[in-house]
């Protein structure tokens, strides 16, 4: 098993801060365009820890989880009462876990998996976002015949159906599924 | 969510990963112990493989594309970006790349962090609708790998501050078989979505070295004339000269067509809007947040709300061993048009209205240079111009130079201190809002160095200590 850990602290001066050039005037059109939207921030702290951590069991298993923390303070500018007032980093999450497994079935053929947990967020407009967890899953197997290597993937993206939204204002498919065939000479 | 809802989730998500551990568990012998994964120990490096085709070393997390896997399709550079730790990416959509699609690392945004494609820096201005980088342009047909850095702490990288995504190409082999790589894919998904890609891998006589691959990915779209259909084109050329030189050309082309997904609400304050509410498709509601580059709620039942971009991506790279170091000259110029039709925020509809994107540079580097056995020197200078053709060619003149040093002192401790200086001149353009605004741009100047340094301690083969701390720029663009 390895292990990545990394602490990270930002200290930024003359932030310019993007509402979104387009936020104020969908509230309002096109008379109120411009009204701070882009705006400057004399500081903005970023600080945060990220963790990776891989496991490999013999050939046949390997997994790697990513945990990551982050957290930010800006500086008061005047703009907070303001409907559309939002900053980046508040619409990210503070936890965020992400894991991926590959699990060798049988000769050349691999169990793929994919899980990743948000933890709950703020909209543009102030409200919260709940957290979520989704999982992904997939097979892939390659084979040769005459010469030539041949692949065939299926996979499921959101296997539980999880109801989340990403963005704000809509919410995100269940059960997305395909499949992928390929040839390489 | 309620708390119920939760627990079900939680309780389906454990039962899957649970059977999926047990079906592991079951496959190992009970005399299998969890096995120590080696370090690759180069030098004082400790790498990282968590997964096959991803490597993280202290400096940065390496993809290899013919290795990565993950349980769907890998088309473009959000495919691969959503795996790995430390990057947020919020998708308009999981089906394809968008041009809504916004990607973080700590909190800092495109504006705030380089995409370069072989070492040279993509972004643009910003100018006229935050229009940075355009994530469902970067196919990965003819992508080789990616590394990302996390952090501001590469002087050989300019304006990063989240840090730097570099994508290295393909450029064909230097090889006298003249038998080349053929590989072709095929897939087709969810929401009528399909993709085919070719691509073709050789050299001839081992003086030319080529790469060139086509697709085109189609989506009818998980939300209301969200549609998309991208086409994209790549060839490489690299030509082997003597004294180990190389020539290599590159040209990139994406076209893509983008349906802007349009309100779909049977509780829209608007009662024409909400009578066109189809079950079909998600609530997609007005007050929803904003997605990056795509502006204002869109109306239904009318024309069509639609973005197309043409974007080019034009490379000449030469380099050459000199030395103990390695010079390279490298001219880049990326060019786009995006047209727009929509409805602006009083209801009128307007077609094709489009703006221009223009970057051009020239890089000169001379890398690795061993001064002694303990010292390799990088020194570079940059010339960039970033602007809007016909309307303001020159938004930003950006003159730079740097260096940097890595310094061995033992076989433990590693030093790379480094320096950037920048000279950028502004000429930002002026409003387009109509009486009452500021009709103007504004001249500016600015210029200044920003230092960097790290230090890596390795504490054993396995263990590798760092820390880095780092003053940087990045352009005045949103």
């Amino acid at each position: 098993m390895t292990v990545r850990a990394a602490g990270f602290y930002y200290d930024i001066k003359n932030f310019i801060n993007d509402n979104g050039i387009t936020a104020a005037g969908a509230v309002g059109g096109m008379g109120t365009l411009g009204s701070d939207c882009l705006y400057n921030i004399d500081h903005v702290k970023l600080y945060g820890a990220e963790l990776e951590a891989a496991i490999r069991i013999r050939d046949t298993f390997r997994a790697t989880a990513a945990y990551v923390y982050q957290e930010y303070e800006v500086d008061e500018t005047g703009f907070e009462d303001d409907r559309w007032t939002y900053y980046l980093p508040e619409l990210l999450p503070k936890h965020k876990v992400k894991l991926m497994a590959r699990y060798n079935v049988w000769e050349n053929g691999w169990l793929q998996l994919n899980s990743r947990y948000v933890y709950e967020r703020k909209t543009q407009s102030g409200e919260t976002l709940d957290d979520y967890i989704t999982l992904d899953m997939g097979f892939e197997q390659k084979f040769k015949f005459d010469g030539i290597e041949y692949m065939a993937k299926c996979f499921c993206g959101n296997i539980t159906g999880t109801d989340y939204e990403e963005i704000s204002g809509y919410k995100m498919p269940k059960y997305v599924w395909g499949f992928q065939i390929g040839m390489k000479f | 969510m309620t708390s119920k809802m939760k627990s079900r989730l939680f309780c389906k998500v454990f039962f899957v990963i649970g059977l999926v551990f047990t079906l592991v568990l079951i496959s190992i012998p009970c005399s299998a112990q969890v096995e120590k994964q080696e370090a690759i120990d180069i030098g004082t490096i400790t790498v990282m493989a968590p997964q096959p085709g991803v490597e993280i070393t202290t400096e940065k997390t390496v993809i290899r594309m013919d290795e990565f896997k993950k349980p769907g399709e890998v088309r473009t550079l959000i495919d691969v970006l959503s795996e790995i730790g430390g990057i947020d990416i919020q998708r308009a959509n999981p089906l394809m790349a968008s041009p809504g699609d916004e990607v973080s690392i700590r909190g800092l945004n495109e504006g705030r962090m380089v995409i370069e494609i072989d070492g040279r820096r993509i972004n643009h201005t910003g100018h006229y609708g935050r229009y940075i980088v355009d994530w469902s342009t970067l196919n990965m047909d003819d992508v080789e790998s990616i590394e990302i850095i996390r952090g501001g702490h590469s002087v050989l990288h300019p304006f990063a501050i989240g840090g730097v995504i570099n994508i290295i190409t393909k450029k064909g082999k230097q090889t006298d078989d003249p038998k080349p790589d053929v590989n072709i894919k095929a897939g087709y998904g969810s929401y009528d979505t399909y993709n085919l890609t070719g691509s073709i891998n050789g050299g001839i006589a081992n003086i030319v070295g080529y790469n060139f691959s086509a697709s085109k990915q189609e989506t009818d779209g998980y939300l209301k004339n969200n549609f998309q259909d991208t086409e994209s084109f790549n060839g490489h050329l690299t030509f082997y000269l003597p004294y180990e030189a190389t020539l290599s050309i590159s040209a990139k082309y994406s076209d893509m067509h983008y349906g802007l997904p349009v309100i779909n609400d049977p509780d829209d304050p608007v009662p024409s809007v909400a009578a066109l509410y189809d079950n079909d498709y998600p609530k997609f509601r007005k007050n929803r947040d904003q997605l990056r580059h795509l502006g204002w709620s869109q109306l239904p039942g009318g024309p069509t709300p639609e973005w197309k971009k043409h974007t080019s991506y034009i490379d000449g790279l030469f380099q050459v061993p000199l030395g103990s170091g390695t010079a390279k000259l490298h001219y880049f110029q990326t060019v786009g048009r995006r047209w727009t039709s929509e409805y602006d925020p009083m209801g009128n509809f307007t077609e094709d209205s489009f703006v221009d994107d223009k970057t051009e540079g020239i890089i000169g580097e001379y890398r690795d240079i061993k001064v002694s056995d303990s010292h390799s020197l990088t020194v570079g200078l940059e010339y960039q111009e970033l602007g809007w053709p016909d309307e303001n060619p020159i938004i930003y003149q950006v003159k730079s130079a740097y260096i940097q040093d890595v310094i061995n002192l033992g076989d433990r401790w590693t030093i790379t201190p480094g320096v950037r200086y920048y000279h950028v001149e502004m000429d930002t353009y002026s409003s387009k809002f109509g009486s009452g605004w500021p009709d103007e741009g504004k001249e500016e100047d600015d210029d200044g160095f920003y230092p960097s340094l790290k230090v890596d301690f390795q504490t054993t083969p396995e263990t590798a200590l760092y820390a880095a701390v780092s003053r940087s720029y990045r352009l005045p663009c949103p």
